[in-house]
């Protein structure tokens, strides 16, 4: 676009100093700017307890998780869920700080090693408890899981069984196969309803944001 | 973009931190000229100058700048500054569709709806890959209309300051392609041989060839081809385009059919029968070309009800579907009607709160009438909506509790057919609002808002009224630049029994203003036309209604064949924004013709004769053109010529009209010139030569005023005056007549066409004087008062009594076609077309009075169905010779006596229409005037050769047919 160019030409120009955000992405009305990007990388190598890695590759798939994330934002606000309590943020905040993180001399040194705040932990698993409440309320109950397909799947599984080696009774694994074929099927609903989504929502990424 | 990904790019990861908590010296952006206003862009930033930076606030800001909806990109820059770092917040513009045309269309498809096809909606962000997903899509259009070779060029210009972006699409569409021999593939049965000369795609059966590819041809070609499967009972075939291929070299196009015949379906009906027209209608597989069991049971519902409306109230109605030899189906309905009831009585019991009346005007079921509904109009399934309809009443009236039940008694007073209805209303306590507390009002709305609320205090309450309150406040708060304004409410019992507290909650949300109004398509209109007719200005709130009623008014100009209207940037989050009005303005000159005829009382053989004064029945085509010019020098007035000739008329008008004059739309003005040439009167011929100027005003929604003077010159033609030869000289003297004239004008009824309730009244003041040059003098008023009041539902009492008089205050006689003439199927109908009143004394045709008192009253009333209705009248009344002869006296006291009251009584047919109602009136009068005549030509009563009072009446049996009411 002709007015895109001309007015980078002028900021290039007229701009001495160096970014420090800009929209790497649009979605809809809502923008993923570059510091969305990286703290989103920063909070999930802390949680994994990984090396932080901010390359170019890593920042590329950041941005599609964050459009994902986007659209179901805007869902969620429109659909009006109730959001969780930050009791149960805290809840899960001291879960994950075991054992690593239990000293906070460790945990407070960990944060700033990864250039993360507390806060923005806090927001982050906030967030992530948005998300699985979100699947849950809006996919889990469509989903049926027959006696049949049950069946199925344990034959399945038996069959891969090690010679020599018994197969639980099928009463014994019944509720674990059920969840892990929930699971699934939540998993399909949701990544389907991402697609449809995807298609209705007018999506950008601007690649040169994230240099 | 490579540029500003360029500059970014050496920014280490870490550094903007570094920034974090400096004090910030400056705020700019680059470029200078930004989209927004200044104070927008100081409000919606969340730093400033001396502030300490914060990045989470940086990110804030990219936020609130992107929602605004006005930017693609935004970048914020910050470099040290002197104490501090100044902050540089880099825009990249977003433009918004503006105007969007095409050149070169060859209709069709037509400029506008290859406009429509690019989907580019005025005012909606812009992109250049939606103006290629247009690009492709007016190809396509061109293609399904035979243009295959067309190419399409998209040009697009921008309007920087309003961030406008204009896309110009220049068509070369190349030769349009003509069909050929279509392919057939599929079963398409025994009719594939007749298949191509049904699609119509030939010129003449193929002597002329074949015809130029369109989307409409080839889709009627389609339905032709599906219509003949129907006829020839192949219900559930498939006639599909496949695809057309095209051949450059010979330009033409192979349109390639598959059809599944599919087998013959027939709809028959055992035990009654219903015509075939009848059951096309109330069985849906016919339309749906399709066999399911849901269609199959909706057309048992509707020959169940077709029955039970008929009186079978008892109908049973069953069906089944048969595999026939050679792969026919049948499906066949059996019906068993029962015996035929009547509906003799409907009950309506225990309504205290609601009359009688109020409760049955809301019913469909009808007891049996001797004309309308001889055995009623009863279903189980109008019954059960006549309930809903009453307990509608009554919950919206706060009787939530109300119960309406029905019992259907067989056998009523002994009579095994006969049937009544009782339908009992239990209405239960009436719920009031105990209090009504609205919060979130900004203060200066509360009197407002509560003016608009039906559910105060002590009011009945219902969902009906609180769903209205919702409706009323949130419509104001729209129409005020508020389009995110919420309404949630909460209803709790009350303090006292049957009552409820209301709490309304309004969230007003952000307030919208107008930027400004860019208005784009104007050629020939001048641009203030349509800056005054707007209801929008820069600075109000952004109110959809005024913008709508901005475009009605441009509309109602009559020189627009489109407004397109529309807010830019719809969704984002800025305060003032721009309003769009686009224009496609409507073809400069349009041209009317009509044909038609007159059949009544108008003839009487040969003009020079004087038989037949009173008429014969006669008959006069007629032929109107007119062709005008709209959107005169561009101010949006209309100058036209109108000419319409019969037997008995030839008149030319040219008209000019300023319509909203001087930009308010209650003033019209008009000026207009007249050739007439007519003899609607049969006593004489007269023309005319008249130009008059009009000023009207509208008072109020039902009052009008209008202001007129009037110069016309009236010259009798002596050789066509048919009365006593010494009155000749008096009345075929040429008059110019100057006539200042104010009408006022009252209509208060619901439908002018077809009129049920209200009023209409006019009065009429002229005065022709020689202060307005007038040759003759006269006074004139003619005062018309018209009620209508509703009897029931569908019955309706008319009345109108019309009043005139002429004062002569001059020396010379008014002229004759000055005079006062009545009769006719819109006056007094015991008279044929203008033959009330005075007569010659010797021919004994009419010559008008000073004077004119008619009184009309008809019952209206419905006859069959509801189409057809009937009319009872009595017109009473005549034209008197002056004031001081009007007279009540009901008998002719001699054949020179015209001074008394003449009364038409009769019946009269109306069958309803789209264009108002057809009318056929038959009056009978027992007191008609008897009168003398002459038996000779004009010649003969010039030389006496005549037979003289030869005596004549006016028959007593008349009738008129006629288009709408009689008034």
């Amino acid at each position: 676009m002709r007015w895109a160019v001309a007015f980078a030409l002028l900021a290039a120009g007229t701009a001495p100093g160096e970014i420090v955000d800009r929209i790497v992405a649009t979605v809809g009305s809502s923008v993923v700017t570059r510091s969305d990007v990286l703290l989103h990388l920063r909070v999930r190598a802390f949680l994994d307890g990984a090396p932080l890695d901010l390359s170019a590759a890593e920042q590329r798939k950041a941005v599609d998780r964050l459009v994902e994330q986007a659209l179901i934002r805007r869902e969620v606000e429109l659909s009006r869920y109730t959001p969780p309590d930050m009791a149960d943020v805290d809840a899960m905040v001291d879960q994950m700080r075991k054992p690593r993180l239990e000293s906070d001399s460790f945990y407070q040194g960990e944060l700033v090693r990864y250039g993360i705040t507390d806060e923005q932990l806090r927001q982050a698993v906030l967030w992530q408890l948005t998300l699985l409440r979100f699947v849950e309320y809006r996919f889990r109950p469509g989903v049926q899981v027959s006696d049949d397909e049950i069946k199925t799947y344990y034959g399945r599984e038996a069959k891969a069984t090690p010679e020599g080696k018994a197969p639980p009774p099928l009463d014994d694994v019944r509720d674990e196969i059920e969840k892990i074929l929930a699971g699934q099927r939540v998993n399909e609903a949701l990544n389907k309803w991402l697609e449809q989504a995807r298609s209705q929502t007018p999506i950008k990424i601007i690649e040169e944001g994230l240099l | 973009m490579a540029i500003v990904a360029a500059a970014t790019a050496g920014g280490a990861l870490a550094s903007p931190a570094e920034y974090e908590g400096k004090r910030i010296v400056s705020v700019t952006f680059s470029p200078a000229t930004q989209p927004l206003e200044a104070d927008q862009l100081t409000r919606l930033l969340p730093f400033h100058p001396n502030d300490a930076l914060n990045l989470d606030d940086v990110r804030r800001a990219i936020d609130s700048l992107y929602n605004t909806g006005r930017y693609l990109e935004i970048a914020i820059d910050v470099a040290p500054a002197d104490n501090g770092v100044a902050v540089t917040i880099i825009t990249t513009p977003h433009f918004f569709v503006g105007q969007v045309s095409v050149e070169g269309a060859d209709d069709p498809p037509s400029a506008s709806q290859l406009v429509n096809a690019t989907k580019l909606g005025l005012g909606t962000g812009f992109s250049e890959t939606d103006v290629t997903q247009a690009s492709l899509r007016l190809k396509t259009l061109l293609q399904s209309n035979g243009f295959y070779d067309a190419e399409v060029k998209p040009e697009i210009s921008y309007r920087a300051a309003t961030e406008e972006a204009d896309i110009h699409f220049v068509l070369t569409l190349g030769t349009r392609a003509k069909f050929s021999q279509p392919e057939i593939t599929g079963e398409a049965g025994s009719e594939v041989g007749k298949i191509s000369g049904r699609t119509n795609w030939q010129k003449w059966w193929g002597l002329l060839g074949w015809r130029q590819v369109t989307e409409n041809r080839v889709q009627q070609g389609l339905e032709r081809v599906r219509r003949s499967y129907l006829k020839s009972d192949h219900l559930l075939a498939k006639v599909q385009m496949e695809r057309m291929d095209y051949n450059p070299a010979t330009k033409t196009v192979t349109p390639h059919l598959r059809i599944e015949a599919g087998p013959e379906v027939r709809v028959k009906t055992e035990g009654d029968k219903i015509s075939s027209g009848h059951l096309k209608q109330l069985i849906p597989v016919y339309q749906e070309q399709s066999v399911d069991q849901d269609l199959l049971v909706e057309g048992q519902r509707k020959v169940e009800d077709f029955f039970q409306s008929a009186g079978y109230f008892d109908v049973k109605v069953e069906f089944r579907q048969d595999q026939l030899e050679g792969g026919e189906q049948a499906i066949v309905y059996t019906i068993t009607r029962g015996p035929r009831y009547k509906l003799v009585k409907l009950d309506v019991q225990g309504n205290k709160y609601f009359t009688n009346e109020t409760v049955r005007e809301r019913l469909a079921v009808r007891p049996a009438s001797l004309l309308q509904y001889r055995q009623g109009r009863f279903s189980l399934d109008l019954l059960e909506r006549d309930k809903d309809a009453i307990k509608d009443l009554y919950n919206a009236n706060g009787f939530r509790d109300v119960k309406v039940e029905s019992k259907i008694v067989t056998g009523y007073k002994g009579k095994e057919l006969d049937l009544a209805v009782a339908i009992t209303i239990e209405e239960g306590p009436q719920w009031f609002v105990s209090d009504l507390d609205v919060t979130g009002v900004d203060l200066r709305l509360v009197a407002v808002i509560q003016d608009l609320v039906q559910s105060a205090a002590g009011q009945p309450y219902s969902s009906f009224n609180v769903a209205t309150d919702r409706d009323n406040i949130l419509n104001y708060y729209f129409n005020n630049g508020y389009p995110e304004a919420r309404f949630d409410y909460q209803a709790t019992p009350g303090p006292r029994p049957d009552t409820m507290s209301l709490r309304y909650t309004v969230q007003e949300g952000r307030r919208n203003f107008v930027r400004d109004v860019i208005i784009t398509g104007l050629k020939q209109t001048n641009e203030k036309l349509v800056d005054s007719r707007l209801a929008v200005a820069p600075g109000d709130p952004l109110s959809q209604s005024q913008m709508v009623d901005g475009q009605r008014r441009l509309y109602d100009l009559g020189i627009f064949a489109k407004v397109n209207m529309a807010v830019q940037n719809p969704e984002g989050r800025e305060r003032n924004k721009y309003v769009l009005y686009q224009f496609e303005e409507a073809s400069r000159y349009s041209v009317s013709t009509a044909l038609g005829a007159e059949i009544a009382r108008i003839g009487g053989g040969d003009p020079n004769s004087l038989q037949s004064p009173a008429g014969a029945v006669g008959f006069s085509p007629r032929v109107s053109l007119g062709l005008s010019r709209n959107n005169f020098m561009g101010i949006g007035h209309t100058i036209g010529v109108l000419s319409r000739f019969s037997n008995i008329q030839k008149r030319v008008a040219l008209n000019y009209l300023a319509p909203q004059f001087s930009g308010n739309e209650n003033n019209s003005l008009s000026f207009s010139a007249l050739w007439d040439d007519s003899r609607n009167v049969r006593t004489f011929t007269s023309r005319r030569w008249e130009g008059n100027a009009q000023f009207s005003h509208r008072l109020s929604r039902a009052t009008t005023m209008q202001y007129r003077l009037t110069y016309r010159r009236v010259t009798v033609d002596e050789n066509t005056l048919n009365i006593s030869a010494s009155l000749i000289p008096l009345f075929s003297q040429p008059a110019r007549v100057g006539l200042a004239a104010v009408t006022l004008i009252q209509d208060r009824r619901d439908d002018p066409i077809d009129s049920h309730r209200g009023y209409y009244n006019t009065v009429d003041i002229g005065v022709a004087a020689r202060a307005f040059a007038s040759q003759t003098q006269y006074g004139r008023v003619v005062w018309r008062n018209s009620t209508y009041y509703q009897l029931g539902k569908d019955r309706v009492l008319a009345r109108s009594t019309n009043f005139g008089w002429l004062y002569n205050y001059g020396t010379s006689p008014i002229p004759l076609p000055e005079r006062f003439f009545a009769g006719g199927a819109s006056s007094h109908r015991a008279f044929p077309e203008n033959q009330a009143g005075p007569r010659d004394l010797t021919t004994g045709f009419p010559i008008g009075g000073n004077a004119f008192l008619v009184n009309s009253i008809e019952y209206r009333f419905p006859l069959i169905g509801q189409s057809l209705g009937g009319v009872l009248f009595h017109d009473a009344g005549n034209v008197y010779t002056d004031l001081n002869s009007i007279s009540f006296r009901y008998r002719q006291r001699g054949k020179t006596d015209f001074d008394y009251m003449v009364h038409a009584v009769g019946f009269g047919f109306r069958y309803r229409t789209p264009i108002g109602p057809v009318r056929l009136d038959l009056a009978f009068s027992p007191n008609s005037p008897r009168f003398v005549g002459y038996e000779g030509t004009r010649e003969d009563l010039l030389l006496g050769n005549g037979i003289p009072n030869v005596a004549q009446r006016i028959s007593r049996f008349q009738f008129h047919f006629s288009l709408g009411q009689s008034f």
